[in-house]
């Protein structure tokens, strides 16, 4: 994908920490999830909720936790290319006109996380990471990417079950990203922590 | 005798097709062995559902029949065709005048059995009719069938529960009326279950198409006619499910259609040389129903004429000034009665002005070094439609010399 690249911030304390408010803002369900609830009018009677996540949407926090810095960027950065361009085919009807401007402010900050992603992953190719103990051996390439989340619903699908996919697809969204924030805040606060 | 003559004269279905959308059969029948070439034919037909013997409807139809001849029958169920299995047979009587031999019904068809829908697995439930297009105000019945391990299911109109009535042992119905416009989205229904992910389908309820208002046309140039109106509420809705209602102007004299691009305007190419008197049809349409108003007028009595422009003093002294402005090329078409409005000091004077080509009028009786504020517009002199706006022009009158 394509991505404007800034110039990078070259302290690991700083990036981080922008890594962190970023997903902070991301995770809010304010930001997606609640106006397509209402707009779509799936808001349910009762404490639960209109629709759960699907697990083959998003990698779970467990997979991501197993998973290297340099692994867990890569992963993060794979699923908001698939996020993107989902997001852009939502656009076009499922939201209110007047949470189209909300809309625009979540894929900008998705395009700044990717951004620091980048910066990150350069930073650490410059530290000697240890690999996770969990792998084998060094780390030559990054994990494979998550399996790709499926496809936006079809004309064909009804409309019911097409509003309950987005609703699945975009709480496992949000999910996500509160599990890369909790990833990203038990990072070490240095680029090279000592060995423990 | 009579029982063979039954049993000929027997109608013979050979299709019924489904519409789900419109929830309607169509049956397609012969009669086979007619004794004449044509006759005048009695037919009574009965629809069940889910059992032959719970007869939902019953109608008699006539019909001329030739020898051969294929017959066509629609009937609307107010239920979704897939809640149930529906079952159809029919009969028919000749009741032609041209033989009056003593008339008796025919036996009756098989039952013909049709299935919209499969039923459904064990812990499967389906609701229907799937993504249904209503007009706001009217009434719709929905359903749900469920598999035989499914119990205590709750249904929901949006986020309220709403109660329904059992039609068979897996099948209950929920008849609405009056159903409100709530959102471009469409109108929630879905049951379920504590244990079983529901299933559910959205009611797209559209607002009532409302015939245009205030349609009205004018030129302002005599090259294109611009028409307005009021459109009432836009009636799209989200999903592809309707777009806004379209509009289209037709004209009946010159039998031109023109498709507007917008919900309160459009322009009309007036041809050279083209009729003075118009005709025009205004369609509103969308999916669900049709809307017009008509108009019938002359060109030359809707000439809405374009700002006057250049305004310009000429001869100007202490006392007087000559005001002259140019008008659009409407004047080839038409004289126009200006108004020219004089302000100083609070006075304000006002004076008309024909004008053939290009405005021209003179001020006197000013008074020296005084700063007038001066505006003119103008309207079509033989039939009064519409004013063109003010345009105003500041003048400043000369000192009167030293005497």
């Amino acid at each position: 994908s394509t991505t404007a690249r800034c110039s990078c911030s070259r302290r690991y304390p700083e990036l981080l920490d922008q890594l962190r408010n970023q997903a902070d803002l991301l995770q809010n369900p304010e930001s997606l999830l609640i106006p397509y609830i209402q707009y779509q009018g799936l808001e349910v009677p009762g404490p639960s909720e209109p629709c759960t996540e699907h697990p083959r949407d998003f990698p779970s926090e467990a997979a991501l936790q197993r998973l290297s810095r340099r692994g867990f960027l890569w992963t993060l950065n794979a699923t908001i290319d698939h996020v993107l361009p989902r997001l852009e085919t939502m656009k076009k009807e499922l939201f209110a006109p007047t949470d189209l401007e909300q809309l625009q402010a979540t894929a900008n900050n998705l395009l700044g996380l990717r951004s620091n992603l980048y910066c990150m992953t350069r930073l650490l190719q410059g530290s000697s990471e240890p690999a996770k103990p969990t792998q084998s051996g060094s780390e030559p390439s990054p994990p494979p990417p998550p399996p790709p989340p499926p496809p936006p619903p079809t004309r064909s699908q009804h409309v019911f079950q097409a509003k309950q996919e987005n609703c699945r697809f975009l709480c496992g969204y949000h999910r996500f990203m509160r599990s890369a924030r909790r990833v990203f805040s038990e990072w070490p606060h240095s680029l090279n922590p000592s060995p423990t | 005798l009579v029982l063979d003559e039954r049993l000929l004269l027997t109608p013979e279905l050979i299709n019924i097709s489904i519409n789900s959308e419109h929830q309607s059969l169509h049956l397609q029948w012969t009669v086979p062995n007619l004794p004449h070439q044509e006759s005048r034919m009695a037919f009574q037909i009965q629809i069940s559902r889910f059992e032959r013997s719970k007869v939902i409807w019953e109608e008699n139809y006539r019909s001329t029949v030739k020898q051969g001849q294929v017959l066509h029958w629609s009937w609307e169920s107010e239920l979704p065709l897939e809640c149930g299995p529906h079952f159809v047979r029919m009969k028919s009587e000749v009741v032609d005048a041209k033989f009056p031999k003593p008339s008796f019904w025919s036996s009756w068809s098989p039952w013909e059995k049709v299935v919209a829908q499969d039923s459904p697995g064990p812990n499967e439930l389906l609701v229907f009719p799937k993504d249904k297009l209503v007009e706001e105000g009217s009434s719709v019945t929905l359903c749900y069938v469920s598999g035989s391990n499914l119990k205590n299911i709750s249904c929901y109109l949006d986020s309220e529960q709403i109660p329904g009535e059992r039609l068979d042992a897996s099948v209950f119905a929920f008849s609405l009326s009056n159903i409100p416009f709530i959102r471009k989205t469409g109108t929630n229904f879905f049951c379920g279950n504590s244990t079983h992910k529901e299933d559910g389908t959205v009611l797209f309820v559209s607002k009532v198409l409302e015939e245009p208002k205030d349609f009205s046309c004018e030129t302002r140039d005599f090259k294109t006619l611009k028409c307005t109106w009021e459109p009432g509420p836009d009636t799209g809705l989200a999903w592809s499910k309707q777009p806004s209602q379209s509009y289209t102007l037709l004209e009946s004299f010159s039998r031109r259609k023109e498709h507007c691009q917008h919900r309160s305007w459009c322009h009309w190419q007036i041809s050279q040389g083209s009729q003075e008197t118009y005709n025009f049809t205004l369609l509103a349409e969308n999916r669900l129903r049709r809307r017009s108003v008509n108009l019938l007028f002359n060109l030359t009595r809707r000439v809405h004429p374009m700002d006057p422009q250049s305004i310009k003093f000429e001869n100007v002294s202490a006392r007087s000034a000559i005001m002259t402005w140019k008008e659009y090329s409407i004047v080839n078409h038409c004289t126009l009665l200006c108004q020219v409005e004089l302000r100083a000091e609070g006075e304000v004077t006002q004076h008309n002005v024909s004008v053939k080509v290009n405005g021209e009028y003179v001020l006197s009786g000013l008074e020296p070094g005084t700063q007038y504020a001066t505006q003119v517009r103008c309207a079509s002199a033989s039939h009064f439609w519409k004013w063109s706006d003010w345009v105003p022009q500041k003048i400043i009158t000369f000192e009167a010399a030293p005497s």
